[in-house]
């Protein structure tokens, strides 16, 4: 560890090295002011710059403007293309022979009137020429 | 101390006086700020601004002058400290090394010792900064410094010896060489 002689040389050549040498001008109010100013400038410009820079970081009106314009005809494209789509499948279904239903392939199913069992449908619904009413009054007797 | 009382701008007397004071007491108000801050240009820069302010200042007379410029100085540096981060530049002394005929190795073998004692001064309290610089930057006497910081002489001996023994365990830490 350093000695109090060693400490005391240290120390006073370290503050003679650190005391600004400034200190030892005359007071001047006019170069004080000088100073002063330009430090303040400086400061100035800093913040300047900052709020510049803030402001071009920032999107501006045209690209957001621009941005939804795209976006909107991409929707657009996608809507229509989309659309398209659906209507080829459409005449495709056309072209196609129509699947049979599941019913029509039975052969033993039995006849029925397009009213369905409407009271005083007097359309025949067989070959024998009986009509739905007529069958209702039939009378099952063991 | 009793203030000149506040005179009119560009008053040739109101300048004479201050230019006076600074001469007599910027030193001082330097030393004071350089333990607040430990860094030589703010604390030069706070004691500027302080006179400066001083001398824009047209309120009620002032009656102690010193207390005044040592609490707008402090205020300042308050101010600074929360605004910026500390700024790394070239010692003040070492601008005229450069002209010199100390070699570049010197040069810096200085330059990192300062920074050791800088470091190691900031570890310190403020009231034994305050002591180390006031011997050792303004070579007061244990009765001035005493005056300074209302306590007794042999207070200040006891302050001053025990930071000196301080600061030489921080500097043992950190490897630092004497010349």
């Amino acid at each position: 560890m350093l000695s109090d002689d060693q400490m005391n040389g240290a120390l006073k050549n370290f503050f003679r090295l650190e005391t600004p040498a400034e200190l030892n001008q005359p007071f001047s109010v006019a170069e004080l002011k000088k100073s002063r100013a330009a430090s303040v400038a400086d400061m100035d410009f800093d913040s300047i710059s900052t709020s510049k820079r803030a402001v071009e970081t920032q999107p501006s009106r045209r690209f957001i403007v621009s941005s939804v314009l795209a976006t909107l005809a991409m929707a657009l494209v996608v809507y229509v293309s989309t659309k398209n789509d659906d209507s080829g499948n459409t005449s495709t279904a056309e072209g196609r022979p129509a699947q049979k239903s599941p019913v029509d392939s039975g052969s033993d199913l039995m006849n029925v009137s397009p009213q369905g069992d409407l009271k005083g449908s007097g359309v025949p619904v067989g070959e024998d020429g009986v009509t739905l009413e007529e069958t209702d009054k039939i009378e099952l007797k063991p | 101390m009793t203030s000149p009382g506040s005179g009119q701008p560009d008053h040739p007397e109101r300048d004479e006086m201050i230019d006076k004071y600074y001469r007599e007491h910027a030193r001082e108000l330097w030393a004071l700020f350089y333990a607040m801050c430990s860094d030589a240009e703010r604390a030069y820069d706070a004691v500027q601004e302080s006179f400066l302010r001083y001398y824009d200042y047209h309120g009620e007379p002032v009656r102690d002058l010193r207390a005044w410029l040592l609490r707008v100085g402090q205020n300042w540096l308050r101010d600074v400290a929360r605004k910026k981060s500390s700024s790394c530049r070239l010692l003040p002394g070492l601008d005229d090394l450069t002209g010199q005929r100390e070699s570049k190795e010197d040069i810096l073998l200085m330059s990192e010792r300062q920074e050791q004692i800088r470091t190691a001064l900031k570890e310190l309290n403020e009231d034994d900064r305050k002591v180390l610089v006031m011997k050792y930057s303004m070579d007061w006497s244990a009765a001035q410094m005493a005056t300074v910081m209302d306590c007794s002489a042999a207070a200040i001996d006891m302050r001053l010896s025990r930071a000196r023994r301080r600061l030489a365990e921080i500097l043992l830490e950190q490897g630092f060489e004497n010349e």
